[in-house]
């Protein structure tokens, strides 16, 4: 039981922090999505991903509401402190960003945590024929990069 | 996408691990409450002397159900339901001497099935599964020789042994509208352990008779003023010049079947189950309590029980009114009172009769010109009184229709 679980707090979690952009929030609301899930009705002892999903995207969604507006620091953070970063991963990196919210949502789920297009689609509110081929596309576009970038 | 691309897309969207997964998974809320919300599908939280008597009483309300049902469907009243076809299947097994086993020859369409048995622990079992027609099962001779007839009947068991014969009744159904076929004839000898089946498929035509009744079992018997209890010598009437038997009588005295209609309030199959002796004005009188096996026509339900009184029997001699008994002292007289032979438990025969003021019925002529029987050798109805008088099924039934 743990194991299937601990596998779907795992997916959970890269579900809030690609959205939050911040581990122990990110952590803070996976843990609040599966407390709401036992308190959902449909709740009957398996964890639904695709409730779990969307309770997180709520989770997220709330939080975002909440927040209160913060001023930008007058001094921008170095970020070769973290330079540890695989620089072969800095373009895909950049071609993922240049995505919109729910392509990366979409790419995360299906190529990180393996949901299949049927959940995918339940989630984004998208037929599977629309899932397939945006991912698709998607994917076409993150090739090119990463061809790109081993040519240069 | 190759796992690398899988590997590349997972690093470049930089999500570091979660540092709380293991401790979050063991904590105590998913695992009490997951089992306590399986509870409610699964009533475990019922004690478990309640959960598993609720199983058994389920289970006997299905049982109980079930055999509710069966017996229904096997009941006389579901039984009775109109079918079209019908089925005969004669089974005799004799484990010693010959055994014979017929059906009637399908250009007679004849609706009817014997089985003849003449050896010792003989079982003979003719079952139709049949709507209608009219069934009989006689036992004759000593109880070595068993003979079981069934005419469409639904059900008849014969079993011989040396000491006893015992004939189960058949529940006769007549029905209407009815094409008649019989499709299979066979005559087969067999011995020792061998076991002839024969199948026919029968039906009825011509006249029609009377819509099937329920079984019931009521008894319509009445208890004679008195009865005699036969003992010491016996004289017959005869001797005295006194009866009034008359044998070979001509036959154009004696009534056709359509005559007996007239008179009669009813046709029945019956089986004698009790042979009374009692009197009336000084003549002997045989009451013979019956069951109504089948119904031609009349206000008769099957399995009721009736008494049918014919003359003749035994009476005391100091009650008797005949000339010539005054002086005989304690004997008792034989009248024969026109009948070929005497009643006896067991038989079968079909009987027109009328019903009397007492309640009981009497045969129409008082005697058995008004019985047949049924002959398994010539498969034809036999007037009790008179053996030239025969109709074969057919024949009797369209006699009954001039």
């Amino acid at each position: 039981m743990s194991v299937d679980m601990k596998e779907k707090y795992i997916r959970v979690y890269r579900y809030c922090y690609l959205r939050i952009k911040d581990r122990s929030l990110a952590e803070d609301l996976t843990q609040e999505t599966f407390l709401r899930l036992l308190e959902h009705p449909q709740y009957c002892g398996e964890q639904d991903i695709r409730l779990l999903y969307t309770i997180a995207g709520n989770l997220c969604r709330d939080h975002f509401r909440q927040q209160a507006p913060e001023e930008l620091p007058e001094e921008v953070p170095d970020l070769s402190a973290d330079g540890e970063r695989l620089i072969d991963d800095i373009s895909l990196h950049d071609a993922l960003n240049s995505l919109s919210q729910q392509d990366r949502d979409m790419v995360l789920l299906r190529y990180v945590n393996g949901e299949p297009i049927g959940v995918i689609s339940e989630i984004t509110g998208m037929s599977r024929f629309a899932v397939s081929r945006r991912l698709k596309k998607v994917l076409g576009m993150l090739r090119k990069e990463l061809e790109k970038e081993a040519v240069t | 996408m190759t796992k690398k691309e899988r590997d590349a897309l997972k690093k470049a969207f930089e999500i570091p691990d979660p540092l709380q997964a293991d401790s979050f998974v063991q904590r105590k809320e998913f695992t009490e409450e997951k089992e306590s919300r399986r509870r409610i599908f699964l009533f475990s939280s019922l004690p478990s002397a309640l959960r598993y008597g609720t199983v058994v009483l389920a289970a006997a309300a299905v049982i109980g159900v079930w055999g509710g049902f069966r017996n229904w469907s096997s009941s006389e009243k579901f039984r009775n339901d109109e079918r079209t076809g019908t089925t005969d299947t004669v089974v005799v097994t004799s484990p010693e001497e010959e055994t014979t086993a017929a059906a009637k020859d399908p250009e007679d369409s004849l609706s009817i099935v014997t089985a003849v048995s003449s050896s010792e622990n003989a079982h003979v079992t003719v079952t139709t599964t049949a709507a209608g027609g009219t069934a009989s099962a006689v036992t004759t001779g000593t109880a070595q020789e068993v003979t079981a007839s069934g005419t469409a009947a639904r059900q008849v068991t014969t079993t011989a042994g040396p000491a006893s014969a015992r004939t189960t009744t058949p529940v006769t159904t007549t029905g209407s509208g009815r094409q008649t076929s019989a499709t299979a004839a066979s005559t087969t000898v067999v011995t020792a352990t061998q076991t002839t089946v024969a199948t026919a498929t029968t039906g009825v035509s011509g006249w029609q008779p009377q819509t099937t009744s329920p079984r019931v079992e009521s008894d319509l018997t009445v208890i004679p003023e008195v009865t005699y209890t036969v003992t010491g010598e016996i004289v017959p009437a005869s001797s005295l010049g006194n009866s009034t038997d008359a044998p070979g009588i001509p036959k154009e005295l004696v009534p056709s079947v359509s005559e007996l209609r007239s008179e009669s309030d009813a046709l029945v199959e019956v089986r004698v189950d009790e042979v009374l002796y009692t009197s009336e004005n000084g003549q002997p009188v045989t009451q013979e309590n019956v069951t109504v096996q089948g119904i031609f026509y009349g206000g008769m339900r099957h399995g009721s029980r009736i008494s049918i009184r014919s003359n003749g029997g035994y009476i005391p001699a100091s009650e008797y009114s005949g000339e010539g008994a005054g002086d005989l002292g304690d004997v008792f007289i034989y009248d024969s009172g026109g009948n070929k032979r005497q009643p006896k438990m067991g038989d079968i025969y079909l009987c027109f009769i009328r019903e009397d003021s007492s309640g009981a019925y009497w045969l129409v002529t008082g005697d058995d010109m008004s019985k047949f029987t049924f002959d398994v050798d010539t498969k034809s109805y036999v007037n009790c009184h008179d053996s030239y008088d025969t109709y074969t099924y057919n024949a009797f039934i369209e006699a009954l229709s001039d």
